[in-house]
Order: structure tokens, then C-alpha cells, then sequence
């Protein structure tokens, strides 16, 4: 049975547990909090950026998934750095196969549908962060020091996504209060929006399937809506729901 | 629904950081922002959960917090 390393306890890193958890894997979830530990699924507590303590939480894993995601957008220059330098370090130490959950914001600007052969371009702050982070963890793998993989997915949507991660989620508590919703950019613009239980599917087919080693991959979604549609398609749907 | 103008965004954004980190991605927001997973649906047999059943789950549960 291979033994599965969670680290992140949000709604990625939950849902992927319990996938692994119910495709008959050992897990284990290392998070800043930790928690009540069941018989699918181990908590611990750790500090992710503490590569010490965090080889140490993990003991044996086959597979190491970052699922992190520090919560303050802008803290990411400071928070990133040392917990992907930890979790890839825990991973060369563990000789585990490390898949991180990335974004798209690495490519910057796009011209078009992204894939995951799209040039890492983006020059913003937080772009250019994620686009380092993926660099030093493929040149580990291509040094021979480690295995790594990454799955990139666009915002969120799903029940139990908090407001705090999705604009998407954020928007809808508005409207459901009755309040004009004030949308970032172009309410018009077709974006994609991806699914947190596809993001588990797919994470743990990367860390369940040797070919998605060395590179990354973009988790399948839906046809894109702009935020109006989708938002419009969320809103209807509730008025119509059936209690219970 | 309504789209915050950047020029107010900008202004927001010299006394609320997370504004200004909206500002730095407004390219993800202004225009197509699609992602294209044809690779791994080929590879790993993957396919995106429609989106009427993404509506559907997601409004099942109770208003996101």
C-alpha cells in the first residue's frame, strides 16, 4: 500500500485526502493546525517551512503533495519561498515523488488557451514567484535529486470553497446578500473555472501514475463563462433548488 | 453586477495591498482567461465534471462564508 502525504488542509488538500483515502491509500495530512486523525486519514501538525520538522512529520511517503496555500495574497514573496524550498528538500530527503497544485499565474498575460507547455512569462510579483518556484523544483528532477510534478488549475469553484480563495465564491455571498456584486475587470470575459474535486482527480493521478513526472499538467475544466454567466448560472440554480 | 473600473482599483490599492495585488493580475480578469487541459484528458483519461454538475454541487451546500 504507498503511504500519501498530504501537506495543506484547505478545500484542495481535504478533498484530495479523502480521494486517496477512498482509492484504499494510506494518508496522511500535515497542516499548520493538524486535527483529529481518523481511521482513513492521519493529522499532524507542522510547519511547512521547517524542513526538519517537516521530514520528520512525514517518516516514509511514496508520494508528497503540496497542497499549501498561505493565505495572505500579499505575503506570498515571503511565505512561498521557504515552504517550497522545504517541501521539495522533504521530498529529495523522503525519495518521494513530489506533485505540487500550482496556478496559472506563471504564464502571465496569456495569447490565447493556456497549456502546460505555455511559456512560464509573467512578470508580475506573484507571476514570476510561481514561475521560480516550478524552475528550481524541474532542475531538482532534471539533476537527478528528486521526482516532481505540478497540476495548474484557474479559480476555484465548488461547495465548501471559502469566499477568502475564489473570486468567484466571493461574488456569490454578495449576490445571495442582495448587494451589486462589483466583479474584477471584464464581467464579460470568458474564464475558466476549475472544479476543486477535478483538482483532486488529478492530483492524485499524478501521483499515482509515473508518466507525470518531470512536467507539469493542466487539470480538465469545464468550458469557460465569463464571471456574468457563471455567476448567473450559480444564482439561478440556487432559486430553483429543492430544499434539503 | 458591475465591473470596478481599474483607475479606482489603482486608488484602492495605495491603502488596501490586496487591491494592489488585483491590480498586478488584472490580465487574468480583462480579457479570455482559458486553460486548456487537452494533454491530461489524453493521458490520464481525465475529464472535467460538467458544468451544470459543477453548478449543481455547488449550490447544494449552504452560502460560501
Amino acid at each position: 500500500m504507498a503511504r500519501h502525504v498530504v501537506v495543506g488542509k484547505g478545500p484542495v488538500g481535504s478533498t484530495t485526502a479523502r480521494l486517496l483515502a477512498e482509492q484504499g491509500h494510506e494518508v496522511l495530512v500535515l497542516s499548520r493546525s493538524g486535527g483529529p486523525s481518523t481511521d482513513q486519514v492521519g493529522h499532524r501538525a507542522v510547519d511547512a517551512g521547517d524542513v526538519e520538522a517537516l521530514t520528520g512529520a512525514i517518516g516514509r511517503a511514496d508520494v508528497l503533495y503540496n497542497a499549501v496555500n498561505p493565505p495572505d495574497h500579499t505575503r506570498w514573496t515571503q511565505d512561498w519561498p521557504p515552504i517550497g524550498a522545504a517541501l521539495l528538500d522533504a521530498a529529495e530527503r523522503t525519495g518521494a515523488l513530489l506533485v505540487t497544485m500550482g496556478n496559472l499565474y506563471g504564464y502571465g498575460r496569456p495569447t490565447g488557451p493556456m497549456t502546460a507547455s505555455s511559456p512560464l512569462a509573467a512578470t508580475d510579483v506573484k507571476g514570476r514567484l510561481r514561475a521560480q518556484m516550478w524552475r528550481d523544483a524541474l532542475a531538482a528532477h532534471q539533476a537527478g535529486r528528486v521526482r516532481v510534478t505540478e497540476a495548474r488549475a484557474s479559480d476555484f469553484v465548488g461547495p465548501g470553497v471559502p469566499s477568502a480563495q475564489s473570486h468567484l465564491m466571493r461574488q456569490l455571498a454578495t449576490l445571495r446578500r442582495g448587494r451589486r456584486a462589483w466583479v474584477i475587470g471584464d464581467p464579460d470575459a470568458v474564464h475558466s473555472w476549475t472544479y476543486v474535486p477535478d483538482v483532486a482527480a488529478t492530483l492524485v493521478a499524478l501521483g499515482t501514475d509515473e508518466r507525470s513526472a518531470g512536467r507539469a499538467w493542466h487539470v480538465p475544466t469545464a468550458p469557460p463563462r465569463s464571471q456574468r454567466q457563471a455567476l448567473t448560472d450559480l444564482l439561478r440554480r440556487w432559486a430553483h433548488r429543492r430544499p434539503g | 453586477m458591475s465591473g470596478v473600473p481599474w483607475p479606482v482599483l489603482r486608488a484602492v490599492g495605495l491603502a488596501v495591498p490586496v487591491m494592489r495585488e488585483v491590480v498586478d493580475i488584472r490580465h487574468q480578469w480583462d480579457a479570455p482567461f482559458v486553460l486548456d487541459a487537452t494533454e491530461t484528458t489524453e493521458t490520464f483519461g481525465l475529464r472535467p465534471t460538467p458544468w451544470d454538475d459543477v453548478v449543481r454541487a455547488t449550490t447544494a451546500t449552504g452560502v460560501p462564508v
